[in-house]
């Protein structure tokens, strides 16, 4: 009996993928690389960032600041009890080597009371406060900064007694209240938070899902020599080709989406010290809306950059060698993104037509639950057509026969000079 | 015997595998080499040939027993024990952005020739192997055979009385593993002491002066060819072996 | 170890690294290109951002019956601002619109904010929960009776927005306290607002000493940053490179020696390093004439030519320590990508210690100074500000540099185990114990995730006995119970359950609780290293006692369950699936560490991982997991017991603390006495190879 029923391309191509998949899923190195970093890198930094933050922060407010005074006046004796009272600061008696003190750290600010200037000095017991510390301790900062408020303070509550001694009312005195009142919910200013934040995070963890796929399906190929069994196999070029390719994006996808959903769900327990802190009822949830338009950036980012990573990984014969030629690329990848750090930048139509960019200002207004539809229509021509334009690239390279098979021995950028522009040059 | 330079004396080596637990790779290994003479290691794949070389070359440490290489023990005199040694795997690669000549000389030195006499020995190997046009280029862009002959260079680079070829035929073509046995028997001509390991029966027959037949890490039988064909009666060294190797699985 | 060996490998390293070109490329050339346009891009996005929020015009309204008088106090406010001559949000431009439907206006963008004076309401629905915002450190005003209440109305997600509120009110406070002091100087007040007990600061400090604080904190991070990423390069192609294309074993089979071939191989790695830093530093100055990094003029001041000479001799050792522990991760690894692999990790904790200088207070007359890295930066902060303690800074040096002698030892060693160099097949073990013990490792890993994941999920809020039955139940018991089942393992072997002799008993019952003040006693010794904010421990004394549960159901689920479930997990199923990796000391340790890792909270670690050691060695000494049960149960109970009372446990004098080591010891001694050891361990034999398998 006679096999010669040809197997269907797609189902050629969903044989290879799923093949792929398979041995992909396999390799520790793209398991870290594209879900498990994606997933707990990031997470892990944001929280070891702010658990490192409300850890200097506690420590900073449980330090006992050691200030010397000098000379408090008899009618200021309540000012010193202030201080005492509070757990903050301890008082000690002044001497000569203050100063030296001071710099050595065994003390870290000394109070001294001068007599007022000018007008000011008509006030009864009036006083300027003059208070030395070490700019270059961060102790004898912190001392400076209580002594201050200690002094506002008390400042405060002095011409207080004395508004009400002129008869000033406690109304008339207060003047007014401010009251802030953000009129955006806590769910809008979770959106913008993660607005600013997982763009940026997105783009590095598409790059990063696509790079050892990348690597892997081409060069890794190579070097363990199973490349050339592929060429045997009995299925069209172009689907090994695709098949790989589709591989690739879709790490780039995966990765992409994990961290997304993995930051959204960290992002309130991570924050709650903080929040708790300062009052803020934040909710961290991406918009229903936005998924479309997230998933349609996704696709495209990690389509885009499938498609470049492959075209230099396909001249590696090594694994280390497909690093290197990969790596640029990369890099190159993530330049655009440190432009978008700050915030208040504005999705423009010039911007929706730098690559990367406009894939990642689309995002960001996404989450924060803005739509731009002409920005929107024109980042995604504007990426598809660079998606095709880096496929047709990479078809122009596999058309070379020794590309493909894997003796050709030069880089992209020796193909590019020898092959494809000579060529145009002969053709013209 | 006082004029053996390989003396190997209950030799064993064991493993620890954390899926099987011990492993008992080489069993009391006993044997002796003279200079001019071929001592052939015959064993099947994971018999405990390479184990007992890399051994002797001090890679491995010995679980116990003792060997020396010109009377310097492999335990407690490793680098002595290497001076005098050359050692040719086809695992023992080469650094490919390094030139033949680089090579050499490098190993040259590292083992211990003398900055002066360098040179010397360097363009003397160069000549004698026939790199002469290729000596300049680099290692990675030299064919298989130019490799080959670097890499004997390479081994035999500090003029060793000791020479040590595990498995060298491996991979090679016909004309390489020719040009391989014919090296080999000039430098025992010269009077080396010449370890040969192999699974190739062929080789074995053709080069070796004793061949010990090695399987699951015990030494069977080490004796001439000869001595081997009268003991079991059997013409072929591929009957011989098989014969060695059920008796050795019926005890 | 002979010189002209050591050179020759050493000129052979550098010359073959010369020659790859492309290593080259990427990890010097790259950067050099890369760094300056990511700068740029930073830069450049937020002069602009400062630039539009300088430039642009931004509409405000005021509206409400107070609208007058808030337009005053407004201007009081820029008059008060620009005699103080603050900066920055200065710059802003506002301009008044009048008001439409000023909500309408803000929602619509056209306004960025409102100013809505009113009477105070009364009491507090005016203002809703999503409606207010706080920023750390400030008290809200409340709205009192009979004052007019002055609303901030703008968005916080709109960066101008956000911006523009944070001027308004800084206006609004400047103009009222303005408008006070006039109050007063109306009635014949002697002095302004701001000069009664007025504050003047003395900075004692040079401006060097204060740009050198900066400097300091964050010098040796970038610098350890640097040393890394241009080490790693080469330090992976040194040895799990050179195993892999096999030229490594050629190497070992030369008659140089293996502390030879390793000190070339780290002097490569240090020069490259080296090298890389100092065209990354240059690279930096580029930038810094280029003025694409700020830097305060007090830079130069701060590192004088023989400080910078003290620097660079500072730095010396922790670049040999970084590339000691560089070459032994590539000698550990079997190839270039399972080299790759684990450098990631090493990046992370590498970073670790160079955050030393970050926590305020930090000198190196303090525990700091025994440990590597986190020593010289320390140390470095203080030489930049000025503060030169030559004992402490000698023994800094001291001791970071014999941490890299240490670990280039061992990085000798990794070139000796054969488990690398021979590369042995190894089996793939389809199932069963083998299987296990290969997959434990990764198996708690997984615990672990789900243990931080339920925790997230569940909340610190939910009720304690449902994260009690998820965590105790969910996942230690079932997780080891699922793990029996599929490698088909005989329970009493992995959870121990074994008879003991009765004296173990009394052991038990003296070293429980001396081993529970003892705990406390190396708590308050790492406090003295890493202290932990006093609130952070209160709140988390608050959250482990909690009210309102009978007393039976605290003891039930704090000390008993714990005390069953969680040594079945760590001293039954993790302590069974290692016991052949380690040796036995090596082993309690890592089942400790384990332990404490799983009590997520990171000052809790340094305790609960010393119990886990403790319960850990009982379990190994007696051969049974009882002891452990009953310890854990009994130091929780303890635990639990001093919380309720309030026993002072971790106030008390440093005897009481040697008292409880000492009837520890004593209680570890009869247990050593009286041993059974756990079967099955790791024997004496082959430790020659202890080499560790860590990677899960």
């Amino acid at each position: 009996m006679r096999y010669d029923a040809r197997v269907p391309d797609l189902t050629a191509v969903w044989l290879l993928y799923r093949r792929e998949m398979r041995t992909a899923l396999r390799e520790k190195n793209i398991v870290v690389n594209s879900i498990l970093i994606p997933i707990f890198l990031y997470p892990f930094m944001l929280w070891a960032v702010f658990t490192g933050v409300m850890f200097v922060q506690g420590q900073t407010e449980g330090m006992v600041a050691r200030v010397a005074v000098a000379a408090v006046p008899d009618a200021h004796r309540d000012l010193r009890r202030e201080m005492e009272k509070g757990e903050g600061i301890r008082l000690e008696p002044s001497d000569a080597a203050v100063l030296e003190r001071i710099r050595d750290g065994s003390l870290d600010a000394l109070l001294e009371f001068l007599p007022a200037e000018g007008d000011a000095a008509r006030l009864t017991d009036n006083f300027r406060a003059r208070v030395s510390f070490d700019g270059s301790k961060e102790r004898s900062r912190a001392a400076r900064d209580r002594l201050e408020e200690a002094l506002r303070r008390y400042r405060e509550a002095w011409l207080e007694r004395e508004a009400a001694r002129l008869g000033i009312g406690a109304e008339a005195w207060q003047v007014f209240t401010v009251t802030p009142r953000n009129m955006a919910s806590g769910k809008e200013m979770g959106r913008f938070i993660l607005g600013l934040m997982l763009p940026l995070f997105f783009v590095i963890m598409v790059a990063v899902g696509c790079f050892y796929p990348a690597i892997d399906a081409t060069a890794g190929e190579r070097e363990r020599s199973t490349w050339e069994t592929l060429m045997t196999v009995a299925a069209p070029r172009w689907a090994i080709v695709v098949s790989k390719y589709l591989v690739v994006t879709t790490f780039g996808l995966l990765a992409g989406i994990l961290n997304l959903t993995a930051m959204t769900v960290t992002m309130r327990p991570v924050l709650r010290p903080l929040l708790e802190r300062s009052g803020e009822s934040l909710e961290f949830a991406v918009p229903l809306a936005a998924l479309p338009v997230l998933a349609t950036g996704a696709l495209l980012l990690a389509a885009f950059a499938a498609a470049g990573m492959m075209v230099f990984a396909v001249f590696a014969r090594t694994f280390k060698e497909g690093q290197s030629m990969v790596t640029p690329f990369y890099m190159l990848l993530l330049v655009p993104v440190m432009f978008l750090q700050v915030p208040g930048l504005q999705f423009s139509l010039p911007l929706a037509l730098i690559p990367v960019v406009n894939v990642t200002m689309m995002i960001r207004e996404a989450i924060s639950g803005t739509f731009r539809a002409p920005q929107i229509a024109l980042t995604l021509v504007s990426s598809a057509a660079l998606v095709a334009g880096a496929l047709a690239l990479a078809t122009a390279i596999l058309r070379h026969e020794d590309v493909v098979i894997g003796s050709y021995g030069g880089s992209f950028n020796r193909m590019v000079k020898e092959r494809l522009l000579a060529r145009r040059k002969g053709g013209a | 015997m006082s004029d053996a330079t390989v003396t190997v004396r209950s030799l064993s080596k064991v493993f620890h595998d954390e899926a099987r637990g011990d492993v008992r790779a080489v069993d009391a290994v006993d044997f002796e080499c003279r200079p001019g003479e071929i001592f052939g290691l015959l064993g099947a794949n994971g018999a405990g040939k390479t184990t007992t070389l890399r051994m002797l070359a001090t890679i491995l440490q010995p679980t116990s027993g003792t060997a020396t290489v010109m009377g310097h023990d492999v335990v407690s005199e490793p680098e002595a024990v290497r001076r005098n040694l050359g050692f040719y795997s086809s695992t023992t690669a080469l650094y490919p952005r390094l030139t033949a000549r680089e090579t050499i000389e490098f190993f040259a030195r590292i083992n211990g020739i003398p900055a002066a006499d360098v040179r010397a020995r360097v363009e003397g190997l160069v000549a004698r192997f026939g790199l002469g046009d290729y000596a300049d280029a680099r290692v990675d862009k030299l064919s298989q055979g130019m490799k080959q002959k670097v890499s004997i260079a390479r081994t035999v680079a500090h003029d060793p009385p000791v020479l040590i070829f595990d498995e060298p035929t491996v991979g090679l073509d016909v004309l390489n593993a020719l040009e391989m046995q014919k090296v080999i028997a000039e430098f025992r001509d010269a009077g080396r002491t010449i370890i040969f390991s192999t699974h190739i029966m062929s080789e074995a027959e053709r080069l070796c002066s004793r061949i010990a037949i090695i399987h699951r890490g015990r030494i069977h039988a080490c004796d001439t060819l000869e001595a081997l064909r009268e003991a079991t009666g059997k013409h072929y060294l591929e009957d011989i072996f098989v014969h060695f190797v059920e008796r050795a699985e019926e005890a | 170890m002979r010189r002209d060996v050591v050179t020759t490998l050493l000129g052979n390293e550098l010359r073959m690294l010369v020659r790859d070109r492309r290593t080259i490329v990427l990890s010097v050339l790259l950067p050099l290109v890369v760094m300056p346009l990511m700068l740029f891009g930073s830069r450049w996005s937020e002069q602009r951002r400062e630039r539009r929020l300088a430039e642009t015009e931004m509409s405000y309204a005021v509206t409400g019956p107070h609208a007058d008088a808030v337009r005053r106090v407004l201007a009081f406010g820029e008059a008060r601002l620009a005699s103080e001559g603050a900066a920055g949000r200065a710059r802003m431009k506002l301009r008044e619109v009048p008001p439409g439907d000023a909500a309408a206006m803000l929602e619509k963008g056209e306004i960025v904010f409102y100013l809505e004076a009113t009477e105070a309401a009364f009491g507090e629905g005016a203002t809703g929960p999503d409606a207010e915002t706080r920023r750390p450190g400030e008290r809200a005003e409340r709205p009192v009776p009979g004052v007019p209440e002055v609303a901030i109305v703008f968005r916080g997600d709109r960066d101008e927005s956000d911006e523009a509120f944070a001027r308004a009110r800084a206006l609004l406070r400047a103009g009222r306290a303005e408008a006070r002091s006039l109050l007063l100087v109306e009635r014949g007040f002697p002095a302004r607002g701001p000069d009664v007990a007025a504050v003047v600061t003395r900075d004692t400090a040079t401006a060097g000493h204060v740009a050198g604080l900066t400097l300091g904190r964050t010098l040796t991070l970038l610098l350890l940053f640097f040393v890394l990423s241009g080490g790693s390069v080469v330090a992976i192609d040194a040895l799990a490179g050179e195993k892999e294309r096999g030229t490594l074993e050629t190497l070992l089979v030369s008659a140089a020696t293996r502390g030879e071939i390793v000190a070339a191989k780290h002097l490569a790695i240090l020069a490259v390093a080296l090298v890389v830093t100092v065209i990354q530093v240059g690279n930096f100055l580029l930038y810094i004439g280029f003025k694409l990094i700020p830097v305060s003029a007090g830079w130069a001041a701060a590192v004088s030519p023989p400080v910078a000479g003290l620097l660079l001799l500072l730095y010396l050792p922790v670049a040999a320590l970084v590339s000691s522990v560089l070459l032994l991760v590539s000698g550990r690894a079997r190839s270039y990508k399972e080299a790759q692999l684990a450098f990631f990790p090493v990046f992370l904790l590498g970073i670790l210690p160079a955050l030393a200088p970050l926590m305020p207070g930090v000198s190196l007359r303090s525990a700091v100074v025994a440990v590597p890295i986190a020593n010289v930066a320390v140390a470095v902060k203080e030489v930049l500000t000025g503060t030169f303690d030559w004992p402490m800074i000698a023994l800094a040096w001291a001791v970071t540099a014999l941490a890299a002698a240490g670990v280039a030892r061992l990085a000798e060693r990794a070139l000796s185990a054969e488990r690398l160099v021979s590369a042995a097949e190894r089996v793939e073990a389809l199932g069963g114990p083998e299987l296990f013990e290969r997959r434990v490792a990764r198996n708690f890993a997984m615990m672990w995730v789900a243990l931080v994941i339920g925790g997230v999920w569940l909340g610190e809020d939910s009720d304690i006995r449902l994260q009690l039955l998820v965590n105790l139940g969910g996942i230690f018991l079932l997780g080891s119970l699922l793990m029996v089942r599929a490698y088909r393992l005989d329970p009493r072997q992995v959870f121990a359950l074994r008879p003991v002799r009765p004296v173990v008993w009394l052991a038990v019952l003296a070293g429980a609780p001396a081993g529970m003040l003892s705990a406390v006693g190396v708590f308050r010794l790492a406090n003295l290293v890493l202290p932990v904010p006093e609130k952070m421990m209160k709140a988390f004394g608050e959250a482990l006692l909690p009210e309102g549960l009978p007393l039976w159901q605290v003891l039930v689920l704090l000390s008993i369950a714990p005390g069953i479930f969680e040594e079945l997990a760590f001293r039954g199923t993790l302590l069974h699936g290692l016991r052949r990796r380690f040796s036995p000391p090596v082993l309690a340790l890592v089942v400790g560490v384990v332990f404490g890792v799983f009590h997520v909270a990171l000052f809790r670690i340094v305790p609960t991982a010393f119990l886990g050691i403790a319960l850990a060695a009982v379990t190994l000494l007696t051969g049974s997991i009882f002891p452990a049960m009953v310890w854990h149960a009994l130091n929780n109970l303890l635990g639990l017991l001093a919380g309720h009372y309030r026993w002072p446990l971790d106030e008390l004098d440093l005897d009481f603390y040697a008292a409880a080591a000492l009837v520890l010891a004593a209680s570890f001694w009869v247990l050593w006495r009286t041993r059974r050891p756990y079967p099955g361990l790791r024997g004496t034999a082959d430790r020659g190879q202890g080499t560790v398998d860590s990677s899960p």
